[in-house]
């Protein structure tokens, strides 16, 4: 038994930080981070007998807590509020050295996607899974997938913009006395 | 590089910026993983249990379980780190904290083991900057307006003159040029007086200074990010109020910065209420189902929030009493709870 929950702290250590930064993106909420992701380990500790009853655990870890995320409470969907109309300054593209604006733009512009099309960009975009692969781990057909990710990349470039990393090109008019505009 | 391949890019600097908590994660997904396993054992004595006696025994079955319902250990949903099983550090509950000296907060004059987190921004010194303004009759998020310097160029917005430059102004904001760089004003003030305050604002040494017109106070200033969140943690279920705030987390803690009020105005309050007789909010900007804030001091936000159940009007009113639960911390009491310290951007909103 000692050598089973030493197992276990092993697995939990190793993938509680990627399982994390997936659950991150997909509720941009650092507290319902922490609770899926100890949801998730909580469900694989349960049953947890070893890793050589399962053939990949960081990846059924990461099978659970994205299909943790999609029935966690259904109460949490209020969550995922929508931005005002206005977003007023929404930087869209950060400034270089302005990482926080990066973040926060994505996460705002991922809160306006329905919970099943933003787990569909995360597990292609940063998880980095095929379509098929996809679509099992959400249990949706592969036709779905597609039509879900062209639905939320489109929505996201209304809301983003096209040009998610590049700086925008500051309006002449309100460029700041000091730096080459106008007073 | 396509749209599809930047959104790469941006999850992976976005996923990359957060600190994982994982010492937090592996000893709670433990305590849950414990937790889930002894309420299957329940589960399946009571089953074995029902299978054996006759119909009259079945509800003396039901008592059986029904006893253990009250370790909290098996209460079914028991999921937050912390609960009222888990030994606890205690506060005496004489000890008086001055508002202003009051960096964390205890329900019921404890904090579970394990339950104390320290929420440091190493980040958060390097600015940016704000300032909290607020009308003679205002009060946390109403009435007011946050001053933000630098901010990024606005992309957005009217063109808008603030005192002999040319700013943009949207729906309760405005940014303007300053300093070389840009300043923004947040608020549920009108535009004339957001361009007022506005005007009145200058940056010495790379800070924005606000001389606010007749009517208005500065009532703070300081970073945006709050450079420390010391929260306490507690399964909702181990202060009873379960039935309120549903079985998830329950926490309470002290923040500061400029950036929390600036986030209530940017996305709005749920409801304005009171804590104590001091005004308050209830928003979602702290994060989980819904948090309770209020001004101990000026600067200093205390606040009690859920995840859990839909923050209705039940909710709130538990928020309330929880809040009259809390203790005020100092300093010196909060270290006594061996609080875990991450390194995160404690960014609001």
């Amino acid at each position: 038994v000692d050598g089973q929950r030493a197992d276990f702290v092993e697995f939990a250590a190793a993938r509680g930080g990627p399982l994390f930064r997936s659950a991150w993106l997909l509720t941009g909420d650092w507290h319902l981070s922490q609770d899926l992701v100890q949801e998730t380990l909580g469900r694989m500790y349960r049953s947890w007998r070893g890793t050589s009853r399962i053939d990949d655990p960081a990846a059924y870890a990461h099978t659970v807590l994205v299909r943790t995320y999609l029935s966690h409470r259904r109460r949490r969907s209020n969550q995922e509020r929508p931005s005002s109309d206005a977003l007023p300054d929404v930087p869209g593209p950060p400034t270089d050295d302005d990482t926080t604006n990066l973040r926060l733009t994505l996460l705002d512009g991922l809160a306006h996607l329905d919970r099943v099309d933003r787990a569909v960009l995360v597990l292609r975009y940063w998880e980095d899974h095929d379509v098929q692969t996809t679509a099992e781990l959400l249990r949706i057909t592969p036709g779905a997938v597609r039509a879900r990710s062209f639905r939320a990349l489109r929505r996201l470039r209304l809301i983003l913009g096209e040009d998610l990393l590049t700086p925008p090109a500051p309006d002449p008019h309100l460029t700041p006395p000091g730096i080459g505009g106008q007073r | 590089m396509n749209f599809e391949d930047q959104l790469t890019v941006a999850m992976r600097s976005t996923a990359e910026t957060v600190t994982p908590p994982v010492a937090d994660l592996v000893a709670g997904g433990m305590q849950r993983g414990r937790d889930m396993r002894r309420r299957q054992m329940v589960r399946r004595r009571a089953m074995a249990g029902a299978g054996l006696l006759t119909a009259g025994a079945v509800s003396a079955a039901v008592l059986v379980a029904a006893g253990g319902r009250g370790a909290p250990v098996i209460t079914p949903g028991v999921t937050a780190p912390a609960t009222s099983a888990r030994p606890a550090i205690t506060f005496d509950p004489r000890a008086v904290v001055r508002p202003d000296q009051t960096v964390a907060l205890a329900i019921d004059h404890m904090i579970v083991v394990g339950g104390a987190l320290d929420r440091h921004d190493p980040a958060a010194a390097a600015g940016p900057w704000t300032v909290v303004v607020r009308s003679d009759n205002g009060s946390i998020g109403h009435h007011g307006a946050v001053v933000t310097f630098p901010v990024s160029a606005p992309t957005t917005g009217q063109p808008t003159p603030v005192g002999g430059v040319s700013g943009a102004a949207s729906t309760g904001v405005v940014i303007w040029p300053i300093a070389g760089q840009y300043a923004r004003i947040r608020g549920d003030l009108t535009a004339p007086e957001l361009v007022a305050i506005a005007a009145d604002t200058s940056v010495v040494s790379g800070r924005p200074t606000v001389h606010p017109p007749r009517g208005y106070a500065v009532v703070s200033s300081g970073t945006y990010q709050s450079p420390d969140i010391r929260e306490s943690r507690y399964g909702s279920t181990g202060l009873g109020v379960a039935a309120a705030l549903g079985d998830g987390l329950t926490y309470t803690g002290v923040t500061t910065g400029g950036g929390f009020e600036d986030q209530l105005y940017n996305t709005g309050v749920l409801t304005q209420t009171t804590v104590n007789g001091k005004p308050a909010v209830v928003s979602s900007v702290l994060g989980g189902n819904a948090t309770l804030a209020w001004e101990p001091a000026p600067g200093i936000i205390a606040y009690v929030g859920y995840s859990g159940a839909l923050p209705d009007d039940k909710a709130i009113t538990a928020l309330r009493a929880l809040a009259a639960r809390t203790q005020p911390l100092s300093l010196a009491q909060w270290q006594t709870a061996n609080p875990q310290s991450n390194d995160q951007p404690n960014i609001f909103g």
